[in-house]
């Protein structure tokens, strides 16, 4: 007869305001198995564990519950002072008396008489339950971090730095992601380049980094400490290893392309670079722009290669890396704004987006920094910017705050102004939201200094006039329609998840929301971490972020995968599935349930069964479920367990 | 002697003296002519018994299980045959490269039970003609619609060939389409009324567990329903509802609409009429046609990242 002790917690007054704590207590000491039933007003405390611990010593206890709040919350503290007292952490069961009853309820009596039959309940569990050991994993000390823009080169470094070895992969030819097509940086007007260059130096030199540029990573089997990863290297046409960088190839290049880093405010070359400074500082052919590969004749870039690098021949390669720890550094993209019929965007070439106005103002840019509109390359005098061109608005999908738009509006106001004196910006904005350090303060100078005129409200209608654009909003603070003539508009379009992230996702099964944005273990305490194990989140993968909260999440998943690899083993949960083989059929319609691919193939005498992979196994019970035959158990959960728990609550 | 059963009998002699089996599954004499036995023919001698008429009825695919023989097993399949077949082969049970089936077409079977309640004397042999069934007994031959002849499931049977075989008998016909007439009638009445008619259903439930044992679909190493944990032996209305429910909920998605398991019930429970339910929302909820074709996506068991949260009508991806 197994020796139950049963501990009620008051939580202070969150439990003990609504449920009478001492009924419960009084209740459970005359259920079946229970010896021993106290309570205390905080048992998560030294003298709540302490007492706990005391009681399993002197009560001889072999199975403890403990009614108090939910087990996500304590359940890892209650199980490791059961432990400390020399109790199975798996011989503790919580009943949830907080969250579950007494936060939910008000009527005393009726809250006390649930809160018995949830300890009813998990004491006729814990009777079943079975003392489990935590398996070990080995750690394999690499990390893959995926993509190679400010968040993912900081997490390579910093991890790199530690001494382990770093598999980044950009998909892109040139490391810098988005913040290479900037021009300078709020709030201190540093220009990008010139912050960015020395990082992507730096992760190129660094000898515990291994580089895969121009390459996506296609599948992720594995788990923690031991994930594959297949990594596809798009061909680039130009065998980078000949390849010395001198870019002859680009200048001599007779096709003029559009060009996706430029934004459409120059053209690009059927091969090249994105930009003189990129790293690698090797170029690619556009296949779907190059001459040669689109009629079969001009191979000059062949002809005028001094190292006869350029290999028309090349194909993609794929190769596999070992890795314990995956970071997910994939950024964001603009929405596409050919959804903004009402700004004439794509009609009127003289309405942009706002990284094309950073292509206008950055000095390597096209037009060298000099900000001249695309229809006649003429200075505009009047700059109409149209903040949350997509965002905030459920209408077109996007109901978020894309957050970094703001501030960068404000810079774009400052920066034309410091470029055309004379010029006026005009700013439709729906609220300015410049949380962060000095970011309010860089506002008010845009407005103060610059002369930057905020209206606040949204913009109806953009249509030209007499060679100029006519702005057409309300002043929602006058009150009054207002007209602005305006030579250029700019359009602060929402930012969404990069291209492959719902394909990488799934590669990763990790989880994103409704706008395909990766999922956080948890909002405020797991931010960095997904709800797979060794799978690390930086950067606007997760949501739209600024360089300096780029940066920090980057290093803050740095430290999780660190402090991973602090260890040579991991120790793993053993709540994961188990085969009871004598009842297995073999059917293996477990196996499209697991979303883990956890389920793997074992050779009886006469037939074959299925068998759980432990490491893949995150527990989740689906294909317990699916078992017909009831050879699938979940440890912790298994039948027996759940359906004594069930009996004693409806028998 | 039907051109069919002499092709029948020729083939599975040729199969059993080539050695491309070492048992033949089909149908034999039973104790009386309206009701033939499934057969093991393991010689040319035992396939020269095989029989194959409109009293024909049980469906083959499960015995597949029973038999022991080392080697590859022939078995003559029609539409039901063809489906248990390949839920047997999904599920595992079986292995391709051990059957060898011979396609039939079937346009229904002629119940016995019937045929003696319509003609008043047991039947000796029967005929199938468009809507009509011949029946000849001692005193002549008669004529009688088919729905008043065929079994109940034979009459809304959708696949009178399997979709596949090994050999053929001759030509199979294309699936049609299942219709869920009596779930209609019952999804009418009110809850009580329907837990009432359910509970006059299961209260006679010997738990006989015979519509297990029939099921294609039901077959599993150890049963669930005989683990103590979720249902001990005793029979009680508690107990019935339970074995039913779990039994209804382990086919679901999975039925070839054989109509094996109420066949085999000696209380006459409407056991189809449950798993007609469940045809019928799986279609109507997930989209997935039915009876389900077993190597088709299980509606109920696909981990699918892209799975819309909750279900939508029609099964429309969002």
């Amino acid at each position: 007869m197994p020796r139950t002790g049963v501990f009620v917690c008051w939580c202070g007054i969150n439990i003990a305001k609504t449920v009478d704590v001492e009924g419960v207590a009084a209740a459970s000491r005359s259920l079946p198995g229970v010896v021993h039933a106290e309570t205390y007003k905080y048992f998560c405390s030294e003298p709540g564990q302490n007492l706990i611990k005391e009681a399993i010593w002197e009560k001889r206890l072999d199975r403890v519950v403990i009614a108090t709040c939910s087990p996500s919350m304590h359940q890892a503290t209650f199980r490791e002072a059961a432990q400390a007292a020399g109790l199975n952490p798996y011989l503790v069961q919580i009943a949830n008396i907080r969250e579950q009853c007494s936060w939910v309820h008000s009527n005393r009596e009726e809250a006390t008489g649930k809160a018995v039959a949830l300890v009813t309940a998990m004491v006729a569990k814990v009777r079943r339950d079975e003392p489990l050991q935590a398996f070990t994993l080995p750690v394999n000390r690499r990390v893959l971090v995926i993509g190679g823009g400010i968040a993912g080169m900081q997490a390579a470094l910093d991890i790199a730095d530690a001494g382990y070895p770093v598999v980044l992969v950009e998909r892109e030819p040139n490391l810098g992601g988005r913040m290479a097509q900037l021009s300078e940086t709020f709030p201190t007007l540093d220009c990008a380049s010139c912050i960015l260059t020395p990082k992507t130096a730096e992760v190129a030199r660094h000898p515990l980094i291994e580089l895969l540029a121009y390459s996506e990573v296609r599948e992720v089997s594995g788990y923690v400490g031991a994930f594959t990863a297949t990594i596809a290297r798009k061909p680039a046409y130009v065998d980078w290893d000949k390849c010395i960088g001198c870019m002859l190839c680009q200048e001599k290049c007779p096709r003029k392309t559009p060009s996706d880093f430029q934004r459409g405010m120059g053209p690009g070359k059927a091969i090249g670079v994105n930009f003189p400074q990129a790293v690698p500082n090797r170029p690619v052919i556009h296949r779907e722009h190059c001459t040669y590969f689109q009629t079969g004749k001009c191979q000059v870039c062949a002809r005028i290669c001094p190292v006869d690098a350029v290999d028309f021949n090349q194909a993609e390669t794929t190769q596999e890396k070992q890795v314990g720890a995956i970071v997910v550094a994939t950024g964001y993209e603009v929405v596409a704004p050919d959804q903004f019929g009402e700004y004439g965007y794509g009609k009127y070439p003289d309405v942009i987006d706002s990284l094309a106005f950073e292509r206008l103002n950055s000095s390597s840019g096209p037009t060298d920094g000099v900000i001249r509109r695309p229809s006649d390359g003429a200075v505009p005098k009047e700059v109409v910017f149209i903040q949350c061109a997509g965002s905030r608005d459920p209408d077109k999908g996007k109901p978020y705050c894309s957050k970094i738009c703001c501030m960068y509006t404000a810079k774009h106001a400052m920066l034309y102004r410091h470029k055309v004196p004379d010029g006026q910006a005009y700013i439709f904005y729906m609220d300015i939201r410049a949380g962060g350090k000095r970011y309010e303060e860089f506002v008010q100078r845009a407005v103060e200094n610059d002369g930057a005129l905020y209206l606040r409200g949204r913009v109806a209608r953009v249509y030209p006039e007499d060679g100029r654009l006519v702005v057409k909003g309300v002043d929602t603070l006058s009150g009054q329609n207002v007209e602005v003539f305006a030579d250029l508009v700019v359009l602060a379009t929402a930012a969404v998840p990069s291209g492959g992230a719902p394909g990488l996702a799934q590669a990763l099964k990790v989880g994103t929301d409704e706008h395909g944005f990766f999922n956080e273990a948890h909002p405020k305490l797991r931010p960095v971490e997904t709800l797979t194990r060794g799978i690390f989140l930086a950067g606007s993968a997760l949501a739209p972020k600024d360089i300096s909260e780029s940066v920090a999440q980057a290093s803050g998943a740095a430290a999780k995968v660190l402090a991973l690899f602090s260890r040579e083993e991991l120790l793993a949960d053993p709540l994961v599935a188990t085969v009871n083989e004598s009842h297995c059929s073999g059917c293996f319609w477990c196996r499209p349930t697991c979303p883990y691919q956890a389920i793997e193939e074992k050779a009886l005498r006469d037939r074959q069964v299925a068998t759980v992979n432990a490491g893949l196994c995150q527990g989740c019970g689906a294909c317990a479920a699916a078992c017909r035959n009831g050879a699938m158990k979940l440890r912790g959960f298994t039948d027996e367990q759940l359906l004594a728990e069930v009996n004693a609550l409806c028998l | 002697m039907s051109e069919r059963e002499s092709r029948l009998r020729s083939l599975a002699e040729e199969l059993l003296a080539s050695g491309q089996v070492r048992t033949f599954i089909g149908f034999g004499p039973g104790y009386e002519p309206s009701r033939p036995l499934p057969w093991f023919a393991q010689d040319p001698a035992g396939a020269a018994q095989l029989l194959l008429n409109p009293f024909c009825g049980a469906t083959l695919a499960r015995y597949l299980l029973d038999d022991g023989s080392p080697g590859p097993v022939g078995v003559l399949a029609r539409g039901c045959d063809g489906l248990g077949i390949e839920r047997l082969l999904a599920d595992r049970r079986v292995s391709r490269d051990r059957v060898h089936v011979v396609g039939v077409t079937c346009r229904g079977a002629v119940d016995p039970d019937k045929a003696y309640r319509e003609a008043g004397d047991t039947p000796l042999s029967a005929e199938l003609e468009g809507e009509r069934v011949l029946l000849t007994t001692a005193s002549g031959t008669r004529e009688f619609p088919r729905a008043s002849c065929l079994y109940d499931r034979c009459l809304s049977c959708a696949d009178p060939s399997p979709r596949w075989a090994d050999d053929w008998l001759d030509e199979p016909l294309p699936p049609g389409k299942r219709e869920f007439p009596d779930v209609a009638g019952l999804e009418q009445q009110d809850a009580d009324r329907r837990y009432a008619f359910w509970t006059r259903q299961f209260s006679r439930c010997l738990r006989c567990h015979a519509c297990r044992q029939a099921c294609p679909a039901c077959h599993c190493v150890s049963c669930s329903l005989d683990h103590p944990e979720w249902l001990d032996g005793g029979i009680s209305l508690d107990n019935n509802f339970m074995y039913h429910f779990t039994r209804a909920y382990h086919v679901a998605g999975r039925c070839i609409a054989c109509g094996e398991c109420q066949q085999a019930c000696p209380a006459q429970i409407p056991l189809m009429l449950l798993n007609d339910k469940f045809m019928r929302d799986i279609r109507d909820l997930f989209g997935v046609c039915h009876p389900h074709r077993p190597q088709e996506k299980e509606p109920l068991g696909q981990f699918c990242p892209d799975d819309p949260e909750g279900w939508r009508e029609g099964g429309a991806q969002p």
